[in-house]
């Protein structure tokens, strides 16, 4: 079933991860692609977002916006971040 | 699953009530973008000003570009557009794209990027009027102004570098290209000091040609075998290709760049001809990384401010060639050695503002429309620059360019370069509509209806397709 970002889970809740793969995209759609789909979440769920490069930017906007984070390079080079809205 | 399979996903799962808690905040290394992305958008900002002025000035005198190439008024226009415009533009984006790849802030207080700022911009300035005038204390002391700036640069580059972990020929491609661009600074001065006060009984012209080589190959050169392999990557959507000729190239260039600055102004020839050979070695390996890396990208379609890059890297292959046989020529033909000259900076120009094409839209989408990404409609990237606009500059450059070395080649009258002035003076007007029009996102942020916004690509585009991977 396909879905997009703010049609996938109508109502999240703290039980639930995301998933966001935003590889193969050029600058600055994975950056807007998670933003987008971090909007949506609610507090107490995350959202994991797969990148090719370390989201530098993506960092900044998510301390700025007072949302937690956690970013990890994996072994195939991509980075994985979790992010999360404090309940 | 191969890259061109990758989709763009959203996967629900969920968590056992054991699962750990949300992360703990990790700050981010304060990178992401530099002065606010003020800062290199005010260093693109002085060099179109630069270049306004060189186009501008050419306008009224629209036979100096025929004249030859050790004139005076030439030097006042190849540093209005070298120093004043397109080395400005890489200092810009060495203090903004640095940090992001190195992965650490900056190691320099704040001020520092602004005062370089300050300090290349005084300097250009002083340096042209100096060179129009013929006051050569006065290129002396633009010159030195810009010799300050750009040590700050070399050592917050280096500083920058030590702190972090990376250590490919990217992350090498900054500091050393700072480093050359400091020693083509101070070179540059001494020349002006020398021909002001005779000091050392040295050739004016051998120590014109090391300040242009190393400007041009020691800065220019190094960065771009390091930088290109950062950015077409990340702008056409492919991998980095041939790492080993990527490194094997930036090598051969820091060799051969030795040799040849020390062979031109004390060694026997044979010194520079081996360093001419080395640096064009590095080149050709270079250049098999770079097209082996432009053949895997994903992007099929160049946009124009890509192609204008890939131009601009074959202008300069070209540049070499005439390079060449300018210096193996027994006898000095100075029209050769203008071609070259041309063919440098058009190149360099196709490349340094096809690559700002690109740049300059992200930097103000990241700086307008970043806060607002998931607030409200934002329009896409993409839509802020005009692709048609830099087509016709692309265009335009390189028939004014064509004009120009046209003129040299036939010389007789003076109207073929004026022609080529006037052209130029069209492209340079494009160039500049399309990134004001780019700018003035940052005084009015536009707020698309949600109906034209193409901003994200239609879900059941191609790569872009969300699908759940698992379930409950």
């Amino acid at each position: 079933m396909n879905s997009h970002p703010h049609e996938s889970d109508p109502h999240p809740t703290h039980e639930t991860t995301h998933e966001i793969d935003v590889r193969g995209l050029p600058p600055p759609e994975p950056l807007m692609r998670v933003l987008e789909a971090v909007a949506t979440l609610v507090a107490g769920a995350r959202l994991v977002a797969v990148t090719e490069r370390r989201p530098l930017h993506l960092l900044a906007e998510l301390d700025a916006r007072g949302l937690s984070h956690r970013c990890e390079e994996t072994a195939d080079g991509s980075w994985r971040t979790t992010i999360a809205r404090s309940a | 699953v191969a890259d061109h399979d990758r989709t763009v996903g959203v996967v629900e799962t969920h968590v056992p009530s054991s699962a750990p808690k949300p992360p703990s905040p990790t700050p981010s290394t304060g990178v992401a973008l530099v002065g606010g992305g003020l800062l290199p958008l005010a260093f693109v900002v002085a060099a179109l000003v630069s270049l306004v002025a060189s186009v501008g000035w050419a306008a009224v005198a629209p036979d100096v570009l025929a004249y030859h190439h050790l004139h005076p008024h030439v030097a006042a226009h190849v540093h209005l557009w070298l120093p004043g415009c397109l080395l400005a533009v890489c200092i810009g984006v060495i203090y903004q794209m640095m940090p992001v790849v190195l992965g650490v802030a900056l190691r320099a207080p704040v001020s520092v990027p602004w005062i370089h700022l300050a300090l290349h911009f005084s300097g250009t300035g002083a340096m042209v009027l100096g060179f129009v005038g013929a006051r050569f204390e006065h290129v002396a002391l633009g010159g030195a102004a810009i010799a300050v700036g750009a040590l700050l640069l070399a050592i917050t580059a280096w500083r920058t570098f030590l702190h972090s972990g990376r250590r490919d020929t990217i992350a090498w491609s900054f500091p050393v290209s700072a480093t050359w661009l400091f020693a083509t600074a101070a070179v540059g001065v001494f020349a002006a000091v020398n021909r002001r006060w005779p000091i050392l009984p040295v050739s004016p012209v051998a120590l014109l040609q090391a300040h242009a080589h190393l400007g041009l190959a020691g800065f220019f050169l190094s960065l771009l075998q390091g930088a290109t392999f950062q950015l077409v990557p990340m702008f056409t959507m492919g991998t980095l290709r041939r790492p080993r000729c990527v490194a094997a190239g930036f090598a051969c260039a820091q060799a051969g760049l030795v040799l040849l600055a020390v062979g031109l102004v004390a060694a026997p020839s044979w010194f520079a001809w081996f360093g001419i050979t080395t640096i064009v070695a590095g080149v050709v390996f270079s250049a098999i990384a770079f097209f082996a890396t432009l053949a895997g990208r994903r992007r099929r379609m160049l946009d124009p401010g890509v192609r204008a890059f890939v131009v601009g890297v074959a202008l300069l292959g070209l540049a070499a060639v005439a390079g060449s046989i300018a210096y193996a020529a027994p006898n000095p033909v100075p029209a050769v050695t203008s071609i070259y000259g041309l063919l440098v900076v058009a190149g360099l120009s196709a490349s340094v503002l096809g690559m700002l094409s690109k740049i300059v839209p992200f930097l103000v989408w990241m700086r307008a429309y970043g806060p607002r990404v998931g607030r409200m409609p934002v329009p896409a990237a993409t839509s802020l620059g005009e692709p048609r606009l830099q087509s016709l500059w692309l265009a335009a450059h390189l028939a004014a360019f064509a004009l120009l070395a046209a003129a040299r080649a036939v010389d007789t009258t003076p109207q073929l370069a004026v022609s080529g002035t006037w052209v130029l003076l069209v492209a340079v007007a494009i160039f500049v509509a399309d990134t004001v029009r780019t700018l003035d996102h940052l005084r009015r942020p536009r707020t698309p209806q949600p109906a034209a916004r193409p901003a994200v690509p239609s879900p059941t585009a191609t790569h872009a397709h969300l699908h759940p991977k698992s379930s409950r």
